[in-house]
């Protein structure tokens, strides 16, 4: 192992400058530090290894400064990794997400924390559309102008605290899953209720190797009394273990296999395009949790009478979901030829452990 | 209301703790190891020792064997104090230093010695020279930065240094008018405090200037995910620090810290201080820059997309990288009368960031570019000459901005 030296505190800094770095870019990033420090190119061929121990190095040095680096998948099924650069350091309640968001002014935070509200609250879909996160903007206690927040919008994705997507809907961004998660499980997190934004994972390769990350998008198991979520890749990596059933209740993924499981998508996919341009949660105003955000993403719950908007679609809404369903499994079953060709990411620890 | 937050804190943290891996746990115990280790090996250097002062023991069993750091009363009753505390409780104090000072560094905010007694230290005040200390050591060791004190209003603005430089060679009046603005502009709780530095600090980089250089060096990388379709390309500027994104605050956008290098350069070769109605006029003349002049905000990271002139302006004395100082209305100066008069100046962060002798360099590769295109054209022998002109232009140059600023060009404030 290499001394701790300047190579080390650049690749600290420029993980500081950015916070979230993707893989790949880390790669190259690491190939220019090596160059800026040792006056020479980097030779070996293994950079990802050597950039893995040296975060292994600045993890150890820099943990019990309330800092950690986590490196984690990209929920889509892009096979991108992020590397992060987080504070441990737990948020006790809304007020402190300040702290996490640092750079934002209070009016800019407070339409953040509604935002992620309404994302929380959109489950399944885990996303709200463009149209809902403007309307959000105007519905402060202090309202942001449009252009306002939508300039607001842009940094937040850049800066990683959101995610936009193709469809043009919101979700949590990279940062807001490796810094928020467990803010958003103390103060969003409710036992009671099964359907929410915040269930872990239920990735279990042995006693050791779990993921309880919260899945936003991937899957749900929809065999009755399991309801397990599921990453896609998480999944990925059960099937390629030739484990292809489900780590809660067993049952194989394949809906054709005996017993076999229907899921149905977490994430955008549980919600149709049409439904982008749909503002669902605007009589929300301060009120913490609504069981009726997004209607009836579990088939099984009552719509809340108190949204009225969602009462004439309750129909709609039904069809849809079988619509919805159906696709589903198709994507499962497109899915897994995919998942199991991947062969390169052998070592997908969700976090570094020091050995 | 500070005492309780902290108690509540702290609990929160030791559930936190209970809740850590078991690798996490290593790690930390693997380095509090690794650290002893360094610190027996370090506490010999007597070098170490000259350096830091008030430097206190690394483990508390060594408090005895550090006669030197003991030598003031204030380092002593640090060290006593660590002693008496355990050394989980003391390794906090630094760790929420250290990540107040990079917090602060977010917001290009300076951390200052109110807030941290308020927020970290609470009633162990006395401490603070062992934890700053300590701080300081780690923040070169692991990041490659250091905390460094901002000069008071008053202390060490080279203005002050060049009244007594510069007497003669300078305008009598100017030199003596001088003298006195800078009694009346250091207010009276900075003239108090003018001996001990203003008690607030910034970070900045430890790293040798020519690796920052190189770290600043843009060229991007464009990682493409497998489905380019609904995953598009991630760009990313290719700079190992991030300035094009990473300063998400007001003020970040690189063409707004060409303006700031601008106006530092206009002040320095002012005799370091120029009076407003000046500087607004050449400002307007020279430069186009109106007070109402939109500034193009590049940073992709900040949700704000343009900043006028005089809000720039503010932003910059809010964080320190100019002052504008009252002065009396004096005799000879433009648009002098009975109203305030003000005098621009360098602030205690461009001497503790920037440095004059950077800000040079700065002008004179500004000079210098003109000639660019031109080299290609040029024989070997030619190109020789070239160079040599250059050089000997570049230090005309200097001298010539030397003597515009009075005395010789500082460098950054030292720790």
């Amino acid at each position: 192992m290499a001394p701790y030296g300047d190579l080390h505190r650049v690749m600290l800094q420029t993980l500081m400058s950015r916070r979230a770095v993707e893989q790949e870019t880390a790669n190259e990033l690491y190939r220019r530090a090596y160059l800026a420090v040792k006056g020479r190119e980097f030779g070996s061929a293994s950079v990802s290894k050597e950039l893995q121990q040296l975060l292994q190095d600045l993890q150890n040095k820099i943990i019990r400064l309330d800092l950690d680096i986590r490196r984690f998948p990209e929920q889509n099924d892009t096979k991108r990794h992020w590397i992060c650069l987080v504070n441990k350091r737990p948020l006790a309640d809304a007020n402190e997400l300040s702290k996490a968001v640092s750079d934002l002014s209070p009016l800019e935070i407070s339409y953040y924390r509604e935002i992620v509200l309404q994302v929380v609250d959109s489950y399944p879909a885990n996303s709200i559309g463009s149209k809902q996160a403007l309307q959000t903007a105007s519905g402060l206690d202090t309202p942001i102008p449009k252009t306002n927040a939508e300039a607001l919008l842009r940094a937040l994705v850049s800066r990683g605290w959101l995610a936009k997507s193709s469809r043009g809907r919101y979700s949590l961004g990279i940062r807001a899953i490796a810094e928020l998660s467990d803010w958003l499980r103390e103060t969003y997190g409710d036992p009671a209720e099964g359907d929410s934004i915040l269930n872990s994972c239920s990735f279990k390769a042995s006693k050791s190797i779990e993921c309880k990350d919260l899945v936003l998008t991937g899957w749900k198991c929809e065999q009755p009394d399991c309801g397990a979520h599921i990453h896609h890749f998480c999944k990925s990596r059960m099937i390629k273990a030739k484990k292809s059933t489900c780590g809660a209740c067993g049952q194989p993924f394949d809906p054709q296999a005996e017993g076999g499981i229907e899921m149905s998508p977490i994430g955008e996919d549980a919600v149709s395009e049409a439904d982008d341009n749909r503002v669902v949660a605007s009589k929300r105003g301060k009120k913490r949790r609504s069981e009726a955000a997004n209607g009836n993403g579990h088939g099984s719950e009552e719509p809340e009478a108190s949204v009225g908007e969602e009462d004439s679609e309750d129909g709609d809404e039904v069809a849809r979901q079988g619509e919805e369903r159906g696709r589903a499994s198709r994507r499962l079953a497109s899915q897994v030829p995919v998942s199991q060709v991947e062969g390169s990411e052998a070592d997908d620890s969700q976090e570094y452990e020091s050995e | 209301m500070a005492r309780s937050n902290a108690i509540t804190y702290a609990s929160r943290r030791s559930n936190h703790a209970e809740s850590s891996t078991a690798g996490a746990r290593r790690a930390v115990q693997a380095e509090s190891d690794r650290d002893r280790t360094d610190s027996e090996g370090g506490s010999a250097s007597e070098d170490d020792q000259a350096e830091f002062q008030s430097r206190p023991t690394q483990g508390t069993a060594q408090t005895g064997t550090q006669a030197g750091a003991a030598e003031s009363h204030q380092s002593r009753a640090a060290a006593n104090m660590k002693a008496g505390m355990g050394s989980t409780a003391y390794e906090r104090l630094v760790s929420e230093t250290i990540n107040m000072a990079l917090y602060a560094t977010q917001r290009r905010q300076a951390i200052k010695k109110d807030d941290i007694n308020k927020k970290i230290l609470s009633k162990k005040t006395a401490i603070w020279p062992a934890v700053l200390a300590d701080a300081q050591l780690r923040l070169r060791e692991v990041f490659g930065m250091e905390l460094v004190e901002l000069r008071s209003a008053g202390q060490g603005d080279p203005t002050l240094r060049e009244t007594v430089d510069t007497n003669e060679t300078q305008v009598q009046g100017k030199g003596k008018k001088r003298a006195n603005d800078a009694d009346d502009a250091a207010e009276a709780p900075a003239k108090k405090k003018a001996a001990s530095g203003s008690k607030s600090w910034i970070l900045r980089s430890t790293l040798p200037p020519e690796l920052i250089a190189a770290m600043n060096m843009p060229n991007e990388i464009v990682s493409r995910g497998e489905d380019e379709e609904n995953h598009p390309a991630i760009r990313d500027c290719g700079a190992l620090l991030h300035w094009d994104k990473g300063d998400g605050i007001a003020g970040g956008g690189v063409a707004l810290k060409g303006i700031l290098f601008t106006l530092l350069a206009l002040i320095l070769v002012r005799d370091r201080s120029i009076s407003d109605s000046r500087f607004m006029k050449e400002l307007e003349e020279k430069l186009n820059l109106h007070s109402e002049t939109i500034l193009p905000f590049a940073a992709k990271d900040s949700p704000i997309r343009s900043i006028k002139f005089s809000e720039f302006l503010a932003l910059l004395v809010r964080q320190n990288y100019l002052q504008k100082v009252k002065i009396q209305g004096v005799v000879g100066d433009v648009g002098a009368g009975h109203e305030t008069q003000y005098e621009w100046r360098w602030g205690s962060r461009a001497d503790a960031e920037i440095g004059e002798k950077a800000v040079s360099e700065f002008m004179l590769d500004i000079a210098e570019d003109d000639d660019a295109a031109t080299n290609e054209q040029l024989d070997a022998a030619q190109r020789k000459k070239e160079k040599q002109e250059k050089a000997l232009e570049r230090k005309r140059l200097k001298s010539a901005i030397e003597s515009a600023a009075g005395s010789a060009l500082q460098d950054v404030t030292p720790t």
